[in-house]
């Protein structure tokens, strides 16, 4: 079987939205391509969801805005498939074990049907399997592009073949203008491996050319690139996620900086342009709010954790997690730096969240082998735990995450989120929380204890969230022996 | 047009050697220049032919073969021809 070509990933919305008209609803996204040599091509996103009203949290899953990796539009497709045929089956949602090279069996991974039910029922799930059509079918009509990573945006007059297009995950308006935004020096580092950005046409980084006159700073310009901040302006999304390939990262903001703690070192004050250092130095860092209730720095801190041990069950391979500019490299225009952005741009936003992933490793390279089992299999395999995983979190904010995504204290996710073993103990409790709730008979002690815990979660949370002593007696006198009590009730019960 | 006989590589090298990097010729970059513990040292992810992969060393880069040209040109065709493309294309 071969890899989707952008017509059939188009075409397999179109049967996924036929196959549950009442679940699953694909909607053509405004702005078409604008592309040398193929298109305009108008392309859509899917929702995932069973209901509608205030207090949904959304959720938005972007792929293949790079043209040249494939597996992750692929991936997105058969998460979808998978994700509707557990909710309509009521079962579980199950990644297979997989056998490595060396014959080590990983999984098989199995998320409940009731958390299926859950994410379903209460989360909007948005998914852009292929953000970039037209790179796709440019990478796809010959194994000479196969390195193509640009949209196909027309090249400028009398350019080279290798000025065509621009790297839309470079494009958004976050720090566009890098000679703008940064020092002189750190500017200078996008030929030196320091920024990742370009303003060199032929480059595989270029950032886009400057609108015409009176907007000849403005980024967006690219179609694929305001069809993601369509999505953002019509949908209150508040947990997003990038998938590229490849490095074996999970990421979270920030891209454009070294996350610091500042709050007057931020990316709204111009009078900071051409000060900030990027990772040449730490006189400047991007601020990173992290105070209660929200703790928002934790928070992606402990989803990434939840998303690297995922991946780890489901293929035994261990992701480095970190912030962008730290991990992988610093890069400017990025949607996910972008979509975290717009929380302090807009007035009165809800917390957000955003990630960016980078699956697989050199020898899996972009586009990895589809029949073999320790290729593309594999990929998928992790596309799957990883978006698991961020739906799973979108599901249980810790804190006060807002008008998006309700206001409840969780004492147990604030004690354990420093500890590296915490991730473990909660999808345990979050397991065995969810086993209970599924069970007739065990229901209705589960939503006592839920009431129970919220009211003492109210009531200490505020205390608990400022004193790490309180914090590692709850996670270690109450938490860990709650999770092996449960571990060890949820084995006896799959006897 | 047919590629270069691609094999697909790691390159550690001193940040100041990126730009000759880049201009060697048939050396594509994939993945720019990561941060490793080592703050004189990017990891880079590359398909070279085996002269770019010579030139890199004279560089005084390391470079690892991650997967032969061989192999990656048969998965490369495999991938191109199930799609119903001309793998030697």
């Amino acid at each position: 079987m071969p890899y989707l070509t952008a017509a059939q990933i188009e075409t397999e919305m179109t049967t996924l939205q036929t196959s549950a008209p009442a679940l699953c609803t694909k909607t053509a996204l405004p702005n078409a391509t604008a592309s040398e040599g193929i298109g305009p091509t108008t392309y859509s996103f899917l929702k995932i969801a069973n209901g509608s009203g205030a207090g949904r949290v959304t959720v938005l899953a972007v792929a293949g805005m790079h043209a040249r990796e494939w597996a992750q539009p692929d991936s997105v497709i058969s998460f979808a498939r998978k994700l509707l045929a557990a909710y309509r089956g009521n079962s579980p949602f199950v990644i297979p074990a997989y056998t490595d090279a060396a014959g080590s069996t990983h999984g098989p991974v199995s998320v409940p049907a009731a958390k299926i039910k859950r994410m379903v029922d209460e989360l909007d799930i948005l998914l852009v399997p292929c953000a970039n059509p037209d790179g796709r079918a440019f990478t796809q009509a010959a194994v000479a592009n196969a390195g193509w990573r640009k949209n196909r945006a027309p090249r400028p007059a009398g350019g080279a073949d290798a000025t065509v297009g621009v790297d839309p995950n470079r494009n958004f308006d976050i720090a566009w203008d890098y000679d703008v935004f940064y020092s002189a020096a750190f500017a200078a580092t996008t030929s030196t491996g320091g920024l990742s950005a370009s303003k060199d046409p032929a480059d595989d980084r270029f950032i886009g050319k400057p609108q015409p006159a009176p907007n000849q700073t403005h980024p967006a310009s690219e179609p694929e690139v305001r069809n993601l901040i369509w999505i953002l302006d019509n949908h209150p999304v508040t947990y997003s996620i990038d998938l590229h390939s490849y490095s074996m990262l999970a990421m979270h903001p920030w891209g454009i900086e070294q996350n610091g703690t500042v709050a007057s070192q931020n990316f709204r004050d111009p009078a900071l342009n051409g000060a900030r250092d990027g990772t040449l130095g730490t006189a400047y860092s991007e601020y990173f709010p992290n105070t209660p209730p929200t703790s928002l720095l934790d928070r992606h801190r402990l989803i990434v954790g939840s998303i690297r041990d995922k991946v780890r069950d489901a293929t035994g391979r261990t992701y480095t997690v970190g912030g962008i500019a730290d991990t992988i490299y610093p890069a400017t225009g990025s949607f996910t730096d972008f979509h975290f952005s717009r929380q302090f741009t807009i007035a009165a936003s809800p917390p957000i969240h955003a990630f960016a992933m980078e699956f697989g490793d050199a020898a899996d390279h972009f586009q990895p082998a589809y029949g073999d089992p320790h290729r593309f299999p594999k990929i998928e395999r992790e596309v799957h735990a990883a978006l698991l995983a961020l739906l799973d979190g979108a599901l249980a904010p810790a804190v006060s995450t807002g008008t998006g995504g309700g206001t409840k204290w969780c004492i147990v996710t604030i004690a354990v989120t420093q500890l590296a073993a915490g991730n473990g103990w909660l999808q345990t409790l979050r397991d065995g929380r969810g086993a209970l709730l599924a069970c007739d008979r065990t229901r209705a002690a589960m939503v006592t204890i839920d009431d129970a815990y919220r009211s003492l979660s109210a009531s200490i949370g505020p205390h608990v969230v400022e004193r790490r002593w309180a914090q590692r007696a709850i996670a270690y006198g109450l938490v860990a022996p709650a999770a092996a009590i449960t571990s060890v009730a949820l084995k006896w019960r799959s006897r | 047009m047919s590629l270069p006989a691609y094999a697909i590589v790691e390159i550690l090298c001193d940040p100041a050697k990126l730009n000759a990097l880049t201009a060697i010729p048939n050396l594509e970059i994939d993945t720019r220049p990561i941060r490793t513990n080592d703050p004189a040292v990017v990891r880079v992810g590359a398909r070279a032919d085996a002269a770019a992969q010579t030139a890199a060393r004279a560089l005084g880069c390391t470079v690892t073969e991650v997967k032969s040209a061989e192999t990656y040109r048969a998965e490369l065709e495999e991938n191109y021809r199930e799609l119903g493309k001309d793998g030697g294309n």
